[in-house]
């Protein structure tokens, strides 16, 4: 059975995305899952490698797998035994997948980039041995986690003191890994045109064919410029009236879809929050949509929940720092203010491990691996990709990017 | 200069991005070596957002971005961001990313996304090889010195005619006189010799004839009984903490640059425990340091015999075991220029035996400073160090021939001369000596006055002397500026350093140089007092580069009487019925200047043939 991939991402440093791992971490243990864990970045070391402060430990168990660079390993109190060499070159070293054999502390240096991550997924399938693999994110980044199964968001008062800010944010992020799903299937004498860029004159190009009718397609990077293009140049259709929404992507287009108008669809949604600040991209998406166009994604992870942290560091000058704290309970009233019902707000340490780990087996994993998506969570390139997701259809071209 | 046909490697797409709004220096510095090899370089301005950068790697099909910028918290956000957006872009298969800057780390850079990291003081060459996908400098191939050989631009022709004759007439009177000779000492080495060809039942009898051949203590221990304040290493302990030296590799040492040839750094080790001993090594390497000086206890040079085992204690010095000695050479690989000390014990065949054994580079003997200032009879010092440096000369071990008793208050003319018959003996034997001056705040430099113009003048008189009388490989120590620190660690660094640079400046083979703590520590040395004068002496060499220092008119004088001084001491020597009688009558300094002839292993010299 392939394991379910989940992805611990941060708005930004110490916002509790580590926590929020290790959390699930013990629960998916106590539960009688076999973890597997790794990173896209640098995690488990006790000072943070910019601000100085001190990080989570990640604390593994003889059984647990992991996945890091050799050399952070071979540091590690942890005892361990190497089953794999992934095949994949790390800052640090060659990545591989280890077995512990004794309890303790491990640094994590895995995966920097989606074909990394890719390779080491496969791994797991291949030899299954696990059933959860969880990767720790890095500095907000995203683009490795781009088809994982699910995504817990973790954020807080590292990020800003501006709690309704915080609820905004967290609702655009959520309402673009919400977007709808489209496998884009190309009708005959209709294939989608591929971006690899969106740009400003890519924007214009993709709105005039949406127009007329033709699939988008964009694989690669998306500009806040060529989004923008994309929502001035499309006209709603004679009789379609323009809707603003003011919810966000979550709070769901205010417009039917207009009839003959093309589909855009995106690979996945990390494109989108890529594009710029996320409330911002989702106020375009939001204007692409209420235009009449069917906005998708391909593929890419559901979010889980997001977690609330209401420490920040507050400097002190020398590079010392003392935890600052902002009120706990307006913290997560403000994000489910945003959020709503359909994605839970969970305080890791007031609300204990368990609450996560109840959403997460609920969402992800009771699901089974056939609803979570395809098996394989990421194609090697995003142009090898597309056939699977085409069913035959050729992509069209290299596009204009 | 472009790569030649044969090394040419494949030609690369390099896109270099200074995300920086004006530093892009060190990308011009890349680009300039990338060309030169033949890569195709696209440069693009300073300061342009991670999304312009994005949409440059999508224009062209490159292998390689390297990507420069001073690291800060927000900076690390757009690295980061940038990484995201080349991955998102669906680059990262076909392009390998690297990012470089003053605060990068390889842990950052893996944080962030890339698939290297380059910080302050990293070589062009580095990101070069990250293009050509190279082994990286941290290879064992790459890291693996090209140890130098100390003696092999010299001919040892002797300049000086009175001199060298003297110190000749005065070897062949050495190699003479101990011939037939022997002691417990030059026995142990013949069973050492032959412990080390022998299957296990013959090494059983071989140890008990040792053991015949050793003081009590040392049976004691060789029997399983602990030194005072130590214990054994067991197994487990000693593989674990080897596995985590093979682990330690890899680490990029530091390089010392400078334009001149520079001499090779030593360090001295002896913490008392091998595996720290190593540590202490291995740090000191990464650090610039090439060479390293095996200290041994005090207590055991006056022993009969060694102890054997992987034997830790908690005094001052490291023991000469096979085993202790073993493990550091496995330990810290075979980069390290070693040397093990033979020069003033009981043990000093058996050493020489046991280092070229564990694969020493260097030894050292000299049985004029071993017996006047290092505790030991000299007729049983002058019997055992011709048979170490016939042993010596077997095995291919250089060493260096020590003028230490300068520091008891010897005159150096005094201790020079001894030196040079000592040479002479070398020579004579076949083996291959390096000189030793000492490059220190004498007590005959206080009480003559000698160095309170400056300190320049009295050590470089004692090399360029030497120049005129031998061409010889010349390695000032031991460590050089001894006597000129202070506690303060930065006077201590800048002492070295400066010292450093004046031995450098003057055409020297190697020096040994002191941590800043080693002046005033009445304990363990630390790994960090070791760095502190590695990078001090790195940044004075660095400094100096093509410059020369200027000794002034006095440091010719000085030779000169040096020079004179030398030749009369040599002429005193020769008028003693022998070599080992002027060193007992005060020839190579008496006891009011310093020279106190030894006592431990008077009358332990048996002879076949009366001489």
């Amino acid at each position: 059975m392939n394991p379910a991939v989940l992805g611990c991402v941060g708005t930004a440093k110490n916002t509790g995305k580590t926590t929020a791992l290790t959390a699930i971490l013990g629960e998916a243990r106590r539960h009688g899952y076999r973890p597997a864990l790794t990173s896209i970045g640098y995690d488990g070391e006790e000072l943070d490698n910019l601000t100085g402060l001190p990080k989570p430990r990640v604390d593994v168990e003889p059984g647990d797998l992991v996945a890091s660079a050799l050399p952070c390993l071979e540091r590690a109190p942890a005892g361990w035994d190497v089953v794999a060499d992934c095949g994949v070159a790390t800052a640090l070293g060659p990545l591989v997948l280890a077995r512990v054999t004794s309890p303790g502390r491990v640094i994590l240096a895995g995966p920097a980039h989606r074909r990394g991550l890719a390779t080491l997924c496969r791994l797991l399938a291949a030899r299954r041995e696990a059933d959860l693999v969880l990767v720790d994110g890095s500095f907000g980044r995203l683009s490795p986690l781009a088809r994982a199964h699910g995504m817990v968001l973790s954020t807080g008062a590292a990020r800003s003191r501006d709690l309704d800010a915080l609820g905004r944010e967290a609702r655009a992020i959520a309402g673009l890994l919400s977007l709808p799903r489209e496998r884009l299937r190309g009708l005959p004498g209709r294939r989608p045109r591929l971006f690899r860029h969106l740009g400003a004159e890519e924007g214009e190009e993709a709105a005039r064919l949406l127009a007329t009718g033709r699939d988008v397609l964009v694989a690669g990077m998306v500009t806040p410029a060529g989004l923008a293009r994309v929502a001035h140049a499309l006209r709603p259709p004679p009789g379609v009236p323009e809707t603003r929404t003011s919810g966000g992507v979550a709070g769901g287009p205010g417009a039917p879809e207009a009839q003959g108008w093309g589909r855009l669809v995106f690979t996945d949604p990390v494109q989108l929050l890529l594009a710029g600040k996320p409330e911002q991209v989702s106020d375009v998406v939001c204007r692409i949509i209420s235009r009449g166009v069917r906005l998708a994604v391909g593929s890419g992870p559901a979010i889980l929940a997001v977690t609330a942290n209401p420490y920040y560091p507050v400097p002190l000058g020398g590079g010392r720092f003392r935890a600052g704290a902002v009120d706990a309970g307006a913290l997560r009233t403000s994000l489910e203010e945003h959020l709503g019902a359909g994605v839970p707000v969970v305080d890791v340490l007031r609300d204990g491990p368990d609450r996560l780990w109840r959403v997460v087996e609920e969402r992800l994993l009771a699901r089974g691996p056939r609803a979570r998506g395809p098996a394989e969570p990421l194609p090697g390139t995003v142009r090898a990709g597309f056939p699977a997701q085409m069913r035959g259809t050729d992509p069209g071209g290299p596009g204009t990017g | 200069m472009a790569a030649s046909p044969a090394t040419a490697p494949r030609t690369r797409r390099v896109l270099l991005a200074p995300l920086d709004p004006v530093h892009d220096v060190g990308l011009k510095l890349i680009k300039k070596q990338l060309e030169a090899r033949g890569h195709q370089v696209t440069l693009l301005p300073p300061d342009l957002t991670p999304e312009e950068v994005t949409r440059a790697a999508l224009a062209g099909r490159y292998d390689c971005l390297l990507v420069s910028r001073t690291v800060g918290y927000e900076s690390a956000e757009i690295l980061a961001r940038l990484a995201d957006l080349l991955d998102g872009a669906g680059l990262r298969p076909r392009m390998r990313v690297a990012v470089g800057g003053m605060a990068v780390r390889p842990e950052l850079a893996a944080e962030m996304g890339f698939d290297a990291g380059f910080g302050p003081g990293t070589p062009p060459e580095a990101a070069v090889a990250f293009v050509e996908e190279a082994p990286p400098r941290h290879d064992e191939e790459a890291l693996s010195l090209q140890k130098p050989d100390l003696c092999a631009l010299y001919s040892y022709h002797w300049k000086d005619t009175v001199i060298g004759d003297a110190a000749r007439e005065l070897a062949r009177g050495i190699v003479a006189w101990a011939e037939g000779a022997r002691t417990p000492g030059s026995e142990r080495a013949a069973v050492a010799q032959a412990m080390l060809v022998a299957d296990e039942g013959e090494r059983l009898r071989l140890e008990e004839e040792y053991l015949h051949l050793c003081g009590d203590e040392v049976v004691a221990m060789r029997r399983g009984q602990p030194p005072p304040h130590g214990r054994l290493i067991g197994e487990e302990e000693k593989r674990r903490a080897l596995g985590l030296f093979a682990r330690g590799r890899g680490w990029q040492p530091l390089t010392v640059t400078g334009y001149q040839r520079l001499p090779v750094v030593f360090v001295q080790y002896g913490t008392g425990c091998p595996v720290m001993d190593a540590l202490h090594a291995v740090v000191a390497a990464r650090w610039g340091a090439q060479g390293t000086v095996h200290f041994d206890p005090a207590w055991s040079a006056r022993q009969e015999g060694l102890p054997r085992g992987l034997v830790a204690w908690s005094a001052d010095g490291t023991f000469y075991t096979p085993e202790n000695l073993q493990f550091f050479r496995e330990a810290t690989g075979n980069d390290l220029l070693w040397q093990v000390r033979a020069h003033r014990g009981l043990n000093t065949p058996e050493t020489v035996v046991w280092a070229a054994a564990a694969g020493a580079d260097l030894t050292k003997i000299n049985p004029v400073y071993g017996s006047l200032g290092g505790g030991t009879d000299p007729e049983r010092l002058l019997v055992d160090a011709v048979a170490a440096m016939r042993l010596a000369a077997r095995y291919g071990l250089p060493f260096d021939v020590v003028t230490n008793e300068e520091l008891g208050g010897v005159p150096a003319h005094k201790a020079i001369a001894g030196m040079l018959a000592v040479v002479a003996t070398a020579l004579e034997l076949g083996a291959r000596p390096i000189l030793q001056p000492l490059f220190c705040y004498s007590p005959e430099a206080m009480l003559e006055g000698y160095m309170e113009q400056d300190y320049v003048d009295w050590n470089a008189a004692k090399v360029i002397a030497l120049r005129r009388i031998i061409d010889a490989p010349i390695w000032p120590g031991a460590p050089i500026g001894f006597l000129t620190h202070t506690e303060e660690r930065v006077q201590s660094a800048v002492t070295t350093s400066l010292h450093a640079g004046l031995a450098a400046s003057l055409g020297v083979d190697a020096i040994t140089i002191a941590s800043t703590d080693e002046a005033y520590s009445r304990g363990p040395i630390t790994a960090a007092a070791r760095v502190d004068s590695l990078r001090a002496v790195g940044e004075v060499f660095r400094f100096l580069g093509e410059a020369r220092v200027s000794p002034t008119t006095r440091a010719e004088k000085l030779a000169e009487q040096l020079l004179e001084g030398v030749a009369g001491t040599l002429r005193d020597a020769l008028r003693q019925p022998s070599f080992c009688q002027a060193l007992y009558a005060g020839v190579f300094g008496t006891r009011e200047e310093g020279g106190n002839p030894g006592r431990a292993g008077r009358g332990t010299v048996t002879r076949s043939a009366p001489q």
